[in-house]
């Protein structure tokens, strides 16, 4: 099927339609939901400080007195976490942590053992700045059980 | 039957697309079913070239890549929406009489080489750490593969690791600042280093988006290939190095005398991807 010119350069910008409006989407996805820039289709990568490599899980019990080791088995959910950082993957996340049991030594908590967890706080932190003077900025902060 | 097909990838109706049938197969390694209908791809090339030429063959590989975006999301990098929007540009370009199919594609690749440049260039000045160093030294502490750059620029590696260690205890809630320190020198080289990288990107898409008659237009081919040398040299992102190199060759024309670009990255790639572990 051959297109009339008008439809030929009519169709010669579609491409560009549909990259434009997939740099705005993804753009949008990162301003306004913190998405790891490095693994959108904004054309992001190399741009900012703030990307997942750089944020981190942090999940603590008792008040802050016990820091959890987040355990292997939940690696991949945990980079998801970090890439798209939504109120409602955390709460899933740390959901799945009060299931498990753990032992606990000089204030960090490993898989396996005896204890559980029935409050748990979860933060997804990332890297802010000010010139090159580096600080922590918090992304997501959940609470889920008794405390929360 | 090797000689006859090697004489009509110069052609650039055949080349174009054959290249572009690879492309799908390498971007495959984001998620290996996309292999299968880029292997039968290739296949087709070879049983049955002129089917391989038919627009609808395109557009069924588009909607497959932009399927597999929905589907798996998480394993998607930039390169990959590009690469699916540009199948829907092949395909675009097939619906064309053959004679109009290399000006049709070579416009539909500096459109997109232009603008997926201008979006790079606008982040890097919304972000506001791209111009000062900052993004490129924390890339350079959280990346090991921008070592090179790293040991070039004067960052020793019990340097990268200190820092390492303090971003570490800054994220663990251990310690309130961690503070990018390094010689005048060094930070003078980052800086210098940002702002080069930062006007390289201007002038690839400024290159691309302005008129074939534009002086600028000559540094189209230049500026791509010294971004793909200098990037692909220190971090070795295949799949997006090969649809670079045939947008490159296609906006040139798809000239024999521009049939290096490819090789070129190819080597660049190997020989980093080689000294990684170094």
């Amino acid at each position: 099927m051959k297109l009339s010119s008008d439809s030929r350069s009519l169709a010669a910008m579609v491409p560009v339609a549909l990259l434009l409006c997939s740099i705005a989407v993804h753009g949008f996805q990162i301003v306004a939901h913190e998405d790891d820039p490095q693994r959108s289709g904004a054309f992001a990568m190399f741009s900012t400080i703030d990307i997942g490599a750089t944020r981190k899980i942090v999940v603590t019990a008792q008040d802050g007195a016990v820091l959890l080791e987040l355990p292997e088995s939940m690696g991949q959910q945990g980079l998801s976490l970090l890439d798209r950082p939504s109120e409602k993957a955390a709460t899933s996340f740390v959901s799945e942590l009060t299931e498990l049991t753990w032992t606990v030594a000089d204030g960090v908590a490993t898989e396996g053992g005896s204890e559980t967890f029935d409050g748990l706080r979860l933060q997804v932190v990332g890297l802010g700045n000010e010139g090159r003077t580096l600080h922590r900025t918090v992304l997501v902060d959940v609470v889920v059980g008794p405390s929360s | 039957m090797i000689d006859q097909f090697l004489a009509r990838l110069n052609e650039p109706r055949f080349g174009i697309t054959f290249l572009t049938a690879v492309t799908s197969l390498v971007m495959a390694s984001h998620w290996p079913p996309m292999a299968v209908p880029s292997l039968a791809l290739l296949a087709l090339f070879v049983a049955r070239p002129n089917v391989a030429a038919h627009p609808a063959v395109w557009w069924i590989m588009a909607v497959a890549w932009f399927a597999a975006q929905v589907v798996v999301p998480e394993r998607m990098e930039d390169h990959v929406p590009l690469f699916a929007i540009w199948l829907v540009a092949v395909a675009l370009c097939l619906h064309r009489p053959a004679e109009e199919f290399l000006a049709a594609a070579a416009f539909q690749a500096r459109m997109l080489v232009g603008v997926t440049f201008g979006a790079a260039v606008a982040w890097k000045v919304y972000f506001g750490t791209y111009l000062d160093g900052v993004t490129l030294w924390t890339y350079m502490i959280a990346d090991e593969r921008f070592r090179p750059l790293s040991t070039v620029l004067g960052l020793s590696d019990d340097a990268i690791q200190a820092d390492r260690k303090e971003i570490s205890q800054l994220l663990s809630g251990d310690r309130a600042v961690a503070v990018l320190e390094s010689s005048g020198l060094t930070v003078t080289g980052i800086v210098a280093v940002s702002v080069l990288t930062l006007v390289l990107e201007i002038v690839i898409s400024l290159s691309h988006l302005v008129s074939d008659r534009s002086r600028l237009a000559r540094l189209r081919l230049p500026s791509l290939v010294l971004f793909g040398v200098v990037t692909y040299g220190v971090v070795p992102v295949l799949p997006f190095a090969l649809l670079l190199a045939l947008f490159a060759m296609t906006v040139a024309g798809w000239r024999r005398d521009v049939m290096w670009v490819l090789p070129t990255f190819m080597i660049v790639i190997a020989i980093r991807v080689a000294t990684l572990a170094f």
